[in-house]
């Protein structure tokens, strides 16, 4: 069946959004406590609350991107949250990353890797959230 | 976009991290931190490494050490801040705040025979700080038992 580019760069985007999640997830649920103890003297707020949600967010959202089931609430909930983030990175431009994603061992040394990184991922949720990949069933 | 979706999506994620604070919580509660002997003729408690790693898995506790920027940009404790011995008295100041929020301050260096962490915990009790102890093992010790560690050379 032929689709559409929008289509087909709505499922791309939706992949990479459940690869990076979800690796993103593992690696913060793997090392809970010393991810919490990051976002503690990082000093950013309600760290603890943060802490407790995100990873558990990001599973959740990676598996449902992941397996196809509510993929554009899963995308406008990651949509929001790359949202806020990218708003901290803004605020907080220059300071270390978190680099509690993807496994890194060191962080790149460019100041802009985190906005960057953040706005490419809210624009593929964004896309992911808003475009219909499938046709809903007649009412 | 379905509301009921967004519900369901949301509360699968309050029970997970509502699951997940709960069991950090009792593992906390479980495993108080305490020392089991103290630098001669004073109070500061010098954790072993058990002590140190339970007192790690306590979000409340900060580690810092005491070594040069190098070593620490080398490879450090998981989530410990550096804090260079021969830079206390200038970054004190800056720091201390921070210092206070944590219950426990784990002080560490390379290994047994650095006198570092004696000097920095001292100075570190001096400026108020009465949490703080060291974990005398240090670096060397937290890398050998395969702890989590972060930092360029891993």
């Amino acid at each position: 069946m032929p689709r559409s580019p929008s289509v087909i760069l709505a499922v791309t985007c939706r992949y990479v959004l459940a690869a990076v999640f979800l690796a993103a997830a593992v690696t913060k649920i793997t090392d809970l406590a010393g991810f919490t103890n990051r976002l503690v003297w990082s000093e950013l707020p309600f760290a603890r609350i943060v802490a407790a949600v995100v990873p558990w967010l990001e599973l959740t959202c990676g598996l449902c991107l992941a397996l196809g089931w509510a993929v554009r609430e899963a995308a406008a909930i990651l949509a929001v949250l790359l949202a806020a983030l990218l708003v901290y990175a803004l605020a907080h431009f220059g300071q270390s990353d978190c680099r509690c994603f993807f496994f890194p061992t060191r962080e790149p040394r460019w100041t802009w890797w985190t906005p960057t990184r953040n706005t490419i991922l809210l624009a593929c949720a964004v896309c992911v959230s808003l475009v219909r990949t499938r046709h809903s069933p007649k009412a | 976009m379905r509301l009921v979706n967004l519900v369901r999506i949301l509360l699968v994620v309050a029970v997970l991290s509502g699951y997940s604070a709960w069991v950090s919580w009792e593992r906390q509660s479980k495993t108080p931190p305490r020392a089991t002997e103290y630098v001669e003729s004073t109070d500061i408690p010098l954790w072993r490494r058990a002590d140190a790693e339970a007192l790690w898995h306590d979000p409340s506790t900060l580690f810092v050490d005491v070594r040069s920027s190098i070593d620490f940009e080398f490879g450090h404790i998981a989530g410990a801040i550096s804090l260079p011995e021969e830079e206390i008295e200038q970054r004190l100041p800056e720091l201390k705040s921070s210092l206070e929020q944590a219950n426990t301050i784990v002080v560490y260096c390379k290994n047994r025979d650095c006198g570092k962490s004696l000097w920095a915990a001292i100075r570190l009790r001096q400026a108020g700080l009465r949490q703080t102890g060291i974990y005398p093992q240090g670096w060397n010790d937290w890398y050998l038992d395969g702890l989590p560690t972060e930092g360029t050379g891993r």
